[in-house]
């Protein structure tokens, strides 16, 4: 394989060294180029399958005669197939095509034989295929997060081998002696997430558990992927994008060890709090219900972070829609985080347990946080890629607002309805029939917002569309901005 | 944080601790009861 950054240096010893920099990150672009395509254009597709299923989930929840009559699209199956299509669609290929480019970039190493990452990504888009057909035809496991058929799963297990035996490859061949903090969160996904899947598979659907113990596997796993699959690929991305768009490095290093550690540490105890209340042993929800409110130790300090590498260039969100979907992402992490934490709280989760406030929740945490950040990346990456500027900043921007709005509003007025739900069910004066009804109003709401975050997806489809279509310039354009820059004053000369 | 084995390390005992823990500490306390 040919050495890129030497190659240049030999052709011309008098190369410069930012000429063979930048020749050595558009070879590592190139090597990445198809299997990061085949990812994404996978996970776009599965967005836009997994948005459908959520609108009639959603709908049927205020209007159940809709679509009443299709077995095949139950509430209970259509709400399942939209999660397994954002999860494992959506939201696993866009990670791991942000997670290969980025681990790609982070070690300047070019991504070797990614022939066979495309073989990868076959497997495992054909797994969630059969997956969600399955659930759809009614063979879900009807386990939380993990409802795909087993006759499924083999697929993603082959894909998933794949998939991480290259990133290690791609880490195991890197020129650079630096590890950057986002090489340490993505290290970790990658090495968690089968951990955690394979556990939860063989005690829960191969060789069941008895009793609560399964229910603890299953929190143990779901919330899990959440916290250790994709909040670290999520963070990942932050941190390698922000300092990036802006020019300058992260505010402070040791915040950055000291986040990671923390998240490490305490976030995989905390998904018992799903079970407080439950028939499990008190000290495994005490456990989980401490590691909850320790969570706010790397939350706060990933924030501090963030922040302050941001101190001074809030201006630049006017302009980069990468940086403005990345920031978005990362202020709800923030706050998803921070809810999470005092929904452990017995006397708070005595109220939004078994509410719309968790759905409102796992939204924000999905995609205000997670999802935000990735369409940010992918609007970074992309360019990078297929060497042209996205074609249309309206369509940038209508994608921004509409999701930004769509989830914002998505998010409050369900929160909002849960939390009165939550109040409630908790009066044994009020019938559980009303409680219900006095819901409908909010899940309306809800369905409307959800038609504003599709059409953010529309425009972010199309956008895509328009640009994979389109010829490549001749020559060198300027980067696609939500507003052109000032120019400066150009200086007088006497 | 530049040395691969240390992070490999560290993020291996970070989830085998609440693997222990949540998974394995439950399942040999009450995971193989018969119902009564």
């Amino acid at each position: 394989m040919p050495n890129v950054s030497s190659l240049a240096a030999s052709l011309n010893p008098a190369t410069p060294t930012d000429m063979v920099a930048r020749a050595e990150l558009s070879e590592i672009d190139a090597s990445a180029k198809w299997p990061v395509i085949v990812f994404l254009l996978s996970g776009l597709a599965w967005l836009l399958i997994g948005t459908g299923f959520a609108l009639i989930s959603s709908i049927k929840l205020h209007t159940p005669e809709f679509l009443g009559d299709y077995e095949w699209l139950t509430f209970g199956r259509a709400r399942t197939a939209h999660l397994n299509s954002v999860v494992y669609g959506w939201s696993t290929n866009v990670a791991f095509a942000v997670a290969f480019w980025l681990m790609a970039r982070l070690s300047r190493a070019k991504l070797r034989h990614g022939g066979l990452l495309i073989v990868a990504a076959c497997f495992w888009n054909l797994g969630v295929t059969i997956g969600v057909i399955g659930i759809l035809a009614g063979d879900s496991t009807s386990i939380e997060w993990l409802e795909i058929p087993p006759y499924a799963t083999p697929l993603l297990f082959v894909a998933y081998a794949l998939v991480g035996v290259w990133a290690v490859i791609t880490f195991r061949f890197r020129k650079s002696e630096h590890i950057y903090v986002s090489q340490w969160y993505l290290l970790a996904a990658l090495f968690w997430f089968p951990w955690l899947y394979s556990v939860a598979q063989i005690m829960l659907i191969f060789e069941p558990a008895r009793g609560t113990v399964q229910a603890l596997v299953n929190w143990w796993f779901a919330h899990n992927v959440l916290g250790l699959w994709f909040t670290p690929i999520g963070l990942a991305a932050a941190y390698y994008f922000i300092p990036k768009v802006l020019g300058k490095p992260i505010h402070s290093y040791y915040l950055s060890v000291l986040g990671f550690w923390s998240l490490a540490i305490f976030y995989n105890w905390a998904g018992v709090h799903h079970l407080i209340g439950g028939p499990v042993p008190a000290w495994v929800l005490s456990a989980g219900i401490a590691a909850s409110l320790m969570m706010v130790i790397p939350v706060v300090v990933t924030a501090i972070n963030h922040h302050f590498t941001m101190v001074g260039s809030f201006s630049a969100l006017r302009y980069s829609p990468t940086l403005r979907f990345v920031v978005f992402g990362a202020v709800n992490y923030t706050l998803v985080s921070l809810t999470g934490s005092a929904m452990a709280i017995r006397g708070f989760n005595e109220v939004t347990h078994f509410t719309h406030f968790t759905v409102a929740h796992a939204h924000q945490g999905m995609y205000a946080f997670f999802t935000m950040v990735m369409f940010g990346s992918v609007y970074y990456i992309l360019p990078r890629l297929l060497l042209k500027e996205w074609p249309s900043a309206t369509l940038i921007r209508t994608h921004f607002w509409a999701t930004a709005i769509g989830i914002t509003f998505y998010w409050l007025e369900l929160s909002i309805g849960g939390w009165i739900q939550g109040t409630e069910m908790n009066n044994a004066n009020i019938a559980f029939i009303d409680v219900v009804q006095h819901t409908i109003p909010w899940l309306f709401l809800r369905s409307v917002a959800g038609i504003v975050i599709t059409v953010g997806h529309v425009a972010f489809a199309v956008n895509v569309g328009w640009m994979l279509l389109m010829r490549r310039p001749a020559g060198v354009t300027a980067p696609t901005l939500f507003h052109s820059p000032t120019p400066l004053p150009t200086p007088s000369v006497r | 944080m530049n040395r691969g084995p240390l992070i490999f390390l560290g993020i291996f005992f970070a989830l085998a601790f609440s693997w222990t823990g949540v998974v394995l500490t439950n399942q040999i306390q009450y995971g193989s009861l018969t119902p009564y």
